[in-house]
């Protein structure tokens, strides 16, 4: 019962009017940095910090966790009303988000994402606060080899992002991974793939091609005729702009697999929000009874990614409190600051100052509980703004593009870059490839390549070392299974196939 | 005439011919860079393979889009489509001349008015509207720093 | 004869306050991290310092033009040509990358060097319960078993790896180095027990050395570290390497006036003098190391020279 006493204890320093204040000042702010694209709440983070220098440490970590895991609460709006991604951790959001909303079905889509942002965050901060130091422990038995066997995993997720053909999704996949590879490498210090830019230097940036391949090009497709039947039909009624009891059937599954998923990779300073996003979308894919209607809005697709990349703060947690190890800019920055206020973040931090835990922990429930009260009702109202006529709409869809894709480096390479991929999205989209898998691989083809090489390393040479361990071991043999379902499926469907025709989503 | 034209937009013919070209180079330029180093893989490992598997996909694509050509799906490229493209990286080359609101300012009425028809007084209505809003929110309400022009805007 | 006067007077008026630049436009301090970086970090601190020490009060924010070590915001501050209201910071993996990147258009060395700060000492660091006490039974133990022993490092090019290269040549002992890139993964994969070895500023392990969970073996410095006064330093223990260090300094963009590299010369200089910034130097555990302008070409010209030698050894490619 210490855990109950400790979160007693917690909730003393969380509801303190200050705190509460400042825990509303964060997750308002956070949620608005979200919704906009391209200001990340990295920078906004760092910009504040100075700020918060005459705060109480509590009050301030309060404040600034607030802003990072607030912002992962708006990402999804503008992925599911514009399909311009807000995060890079929101770009698999777009999938089925922006196809709802083109059925008339945004404020639904937009309500489930905050149901399971709040879902999978307190789930997130629960797991955290009952076992943070064994998890961290945990944690640290992952090693490169059992990166690479994580990864790999990620990568058979590949099987489930594909349309029709599967011979094109795996060319998507490819292409995805060599734009994952072009920059320096970091074995041998040479740049491959660069054409002699160095702004290629550190890579393309993957929410800078994300927004070209998802709105540049959407713009486009839509743009074909100029009589275009109406885009996005809008119910009127409140009732039909949340989700409902139906819809929250569906997502039951979505809402343990995103807060599963968020949480665990979370977890692991060398993955991330993006990557549990994706993982967490393939495995809902994988496990639905109608995998083949993904992509065409199903409310599963928005509520896994959903959840993964807001229970991955609680899981980001786990390692930056126990142990001062940060997984992210955001969690290297909260270090940084953690230091100037005179703390020293470590090992020893818990122990020597339960009152910051413990009422960041309690903080986090009632940030979530804020959250879900502040965007509710918020659904409705950005669901009005597909009633502006879509060709007032465009022109600005195309200036927060521009907007968000520069303000991330403040840099006009990455703006050009951002339109030559609204080219190819158009090309892939005309040429039916799909664009899912050239994500999934531009995300996971350098933490792939690189586990593999720091793993054989470390074996010189021999491949044994992934199937002697036995967590790495385990995710392979998973990731074999994954790959094999989809052909077990598709046989044992077969001969009922003829007969049953595809089932409706009402039923 | 006609069907070479409609060969041309086979989705899948025309991806695999630019995919093929595209593995070959990523294939080319994995050649200066080392296949193996002292400890295992080298820098040229994954590209050399992705290469090879990017080639060898698209020739497989090739031979199938082949195959099934008398029912393949053709895939029109509107000319409307490249169009808005065009005035949409004109946009971006203006950026760093004219400012973001400007050019945006441009590339909006041009949109209205020239792609959607609408009259002129609508076209300029509604690219100072959004311009004036994006000033609201990013300059001024968040400070998003944006491409300025020679008059600091 | 009016008109000449006034022209003389306006040209006095030039002279005068060309010889005491002062701000007049709000001051970009350019960085080559992202948020959260090192050198972001360090710019944030060193303006609030600035600021609350009443040394320079007038708007002055981090710019962070991140990409290829500082390829790109080098190639940012070159095209400021002229301009005293920009400045960047530097650090030591800027150098090594104007060494060994052929894409970057301009380098370190196209700039105006204005001062170096602080020098970040590196130390070894291995788990609590490791057998190895110090850095000699380290080696000792690498030879018994050559490439077994593993070092959890950066990229190649990092100081790291270029300390690694330096012992392993002085004692012929033989272990690997897997690169991590993010320091957070190399602390875990150590404390994990995946690898056995760690090269880090000691501000990075103090907290787990404090937490019983590692062991410092060396101090990669010159004299002994104030905060680790009972660890050794690498020649103590008889291997005898020369000490690289990490540099951290500001950088100008090129052709600004001399008044204007004087001033901001001195106003850092300054800075490096108050109790404020000792204390935070002293709780990062670097140790200031002024140069002014002069001294800082000087250094740099040393350093790209002694960094070309160690490198080509490194087996990268230099390529200026």
């Amino acid at each position: 019962m210490e855990a109950v006493q400790n979160l007693l204890f917690g909730f003393s320093i969380a509801l303190q009017p200050v705190n509460l204040f400042w825990c509303f000042a964060g997750v308002f702010l956070g949620t608005m940095v979200g919704v906009l694209p391209g200001i990340g709440p990295a920078g906004t983070v760092a910009i504040l910090l100075p700020l918060t220098l005459n705060m109480r440490p509590t009050t301030a970590l309060i404040m600034l966790l607030g802003i990072y895991y607030g912002a992962k609460y708006g990402g999804s709006t503008t992925s599911i009303l514009l399909n311009i991604p807000g995060e890079s951790s929101s770009v698999a959001t777009c999938l089925d988000g922006y196809q709802m909303a083109r059925k008339g079905r945004a404020g639904p889509a937009l309500g489930i994402s905050a149901i399971a942002s709040f879902i999978a965050g307190t789930f997130g901060v629960a797991a955290l606060m009952l076992a943070a130091p064994p998890l961290a422990q945990f944690a640290l038995r992952f090693a490169p080899p059992e990166y690479f066997a994580l990864m790999f995993l990620g990568m058979s997720m590949v099987a489930y992002l594909t349309g029709d053909s599967l011979l094109k999704g795996l060319l998507s996949a490819a292409v995805g991974v060599w734009l994952g590879i072009i920059g320096t490498d970091l074995f041998s210090a040479q740049s491959r793939y660069t054409f002699g830019r160095p702004e290629l230097l550190d890579g393309l940036d993957f929410i800078v091609v994300s927004i070209g391949l998802f709105s540049i090009a959407e713009i486009m497709l839509n743009l074909e005729s100029s009589k275009r039947p109406e885009l996005f039909p809008v119910p009127k009624g409140l009732k039909n702009l949340l989700p409902n009891r139906q819809d929250l059937k569906d997502c039951r599954f979505a809402f343990v697999n995103g807060s599963l998923v968020g949480f665990f990779i979370g977890m692991l300073p060398g993955a991330g929000a993006t990557i549990a996003s994706f993982i967490s979308y393939g495995i809902e894919k994988a496990f639905s009874r109608h995998p083949e209607k993904f992509g065409t809005g199903v409310i599963e697709g928005v509520a896994a990614p959903e959840g993964a990349n807001n229970s991955d703060a609680g899981g980001a947690l786990v390692p930056l409190l126990t142990l001062g190890i940060p997984g992210s800019n955001v969690g290297a920055i909260l270090l940084a600051a953690l230091f100037q206020w005179g703390l020293r973040p470590g090992p020893l931090l818990i122990q020597e100052h339960p009152e910051l835990f413990w009422g960041v922990v309690a903080s986090m429930y009632v940030g979530n509980l804020m959250l879900l009260v502040l965007n509710l009702p918020l659904v409705p109202l950005f669901a009005q703004l597909l009633r502006v006529p879509y060709y007032m709409l465009y022109p600005v869809i195309v200036g927060i593009s521009i907007v968000g894709v520069y303000s991330v480096n403040q840099s006009m390479f990455d703006v050009w870059v951002m339109g030559i991929f609204g080219l190819i999205g158009y090309f892939m989209r005309k040429f039916d490839f799909p664009v899912a898998p050239l994500a999934l691989g531009m995300v996971l083809g350098t933490p792939l390549e690189r586990a593999l090489r720091q793993s054989l390393i470390m074996s010189q040479g021999s491949p044994t070392i992934f199937f002697n361990r036995s967590i790495s071991l385990a995710l392979l043999l998973l990731s074999m299974l994954v790959i094999a379902m989809p052909i077990v499926q598709a046989r044992r469907r077969a001969p009922s196939g003829v007969t049953v025709p595809p089932r409706s989503d009402l039923s | 005439m006609p069907k070479r034209f409609h060969t041309l937009f086979d989705g899948d013919l025309a991806g695999a011919a630019c995919l093929l070209a595209l593995g070959g180079f990523i294939l080319f330029k994995a050649l200066d860079l080392a296949y193996t180093s002292d400890v295992g893989p080298g820098p040229g490992f994954l590209p050399f393979w992705l290469g090879a598997v990017i080639a060898g996909l698209s020739l497989l694509l090739i031979f199938t889009a082949a195959r099934k050509r008398p029912r393949a799906v053709q895939s029109r490229v509107k000319i409307r489509s490249l169009v808005s493209w065009l005035a949409i990286m004109i946009g971006i080359g203006l950026l760093p001349a004219l400012g973001f609101y400007v050019s945006f300012a441009i590339l909006t009425a041009f949109f209205v008015f020239a792609m959607e028809n609408r009259p002129v007084a609508v076209a300029l209505a509604v690219a100072a509207a959004s311009g004036l809003g994006f000033y609201l929110i990013f300059s001024l309400a968040l400070g998003v720093p944006m491409p300025a022009g020679p008059w600091g805007f | 004869m009016a008109i000449l006067f006034s022209a003389c007077l306006a040209m006095m008026l030039l002279i005068s306050t060309s010889q005491a630049f002062e701000p007049t436009k709000p001051v970009e301090m350019i960085v080559h991290s992202a948020p959260g970086g090192g050198s972001d970090l360090f710019g944030r601190a060193m303006i609030e310092m600035l600021q609350k020490e009443g040394l320079y009060t007038r708007p002055m924010q981090v710019v962070n033009k991140s990409g290829g070590s500082g390829a790109v915001a080098m190639s940012y501050l070159a095209g400021k040509k002229g301009e005293p209201h920009t400045i960047g910071l530097f650090t030591s993996a800027v150098i090594v990358a104007s060494l060994t990147q052929k894409e970057a258009q301009h380098t370190i060395m196209d700039l105006t060097p204005v001062a170096h700060l602080v020098l970040e000492p590196s130390v070894a660091a291995v788990r609590a319960d490791a057998p190895y006490k110090s850095m000699r039974d380290f080696v000792e133990a690498a030879k018994k078993s050559p490439g077994q022993l593993k070092q959890a490092g950066g990229v190649v090019t990092s100081v790291d790896n270029m300390f690694r290269l330096l012992i392993q040549k002085a004692t012929g002992a033989q272990w690997s180095y897997i690169n991590l890139p993010s320091g957070s993964e190399r602390v875990a994969n150590l404390l994990g027990g995946h690898m056995d070895l760690m090269l880090e500023n000691p501000d990075k392990v103090a907290e787990y050395v404090r937490a019983g969970k590692m062991r410092i073996i060396a101090a990669l410095t010159e004299k002994r570290l104030v905060a680790f006064p009972d660890v050794p330093t690498i020649k103590e223990q008889g291997i005898d390497i020369p000490i690289l260090t990490q540099s951290r300094g500001v950088i100008a963009p090129p052709g600004i006036a001399a008044d204007a590299v004087s001033y901001w010369e001195n106003l850092f200089g300054r800075l490096t003098k108050t109790e404020r910034w000792k204390k935070y130097v002293q709780e990062n555990q670097q140790e200031t190391y002024f140069l002014n302008h002069k001294e800082l070409a000087n250094f740099l010209q040393e350093q790209t020279k002694l960094l070309r030698v160690v490198l080509s050894e490194a087996g990268v490619k230099v390529v200026r």
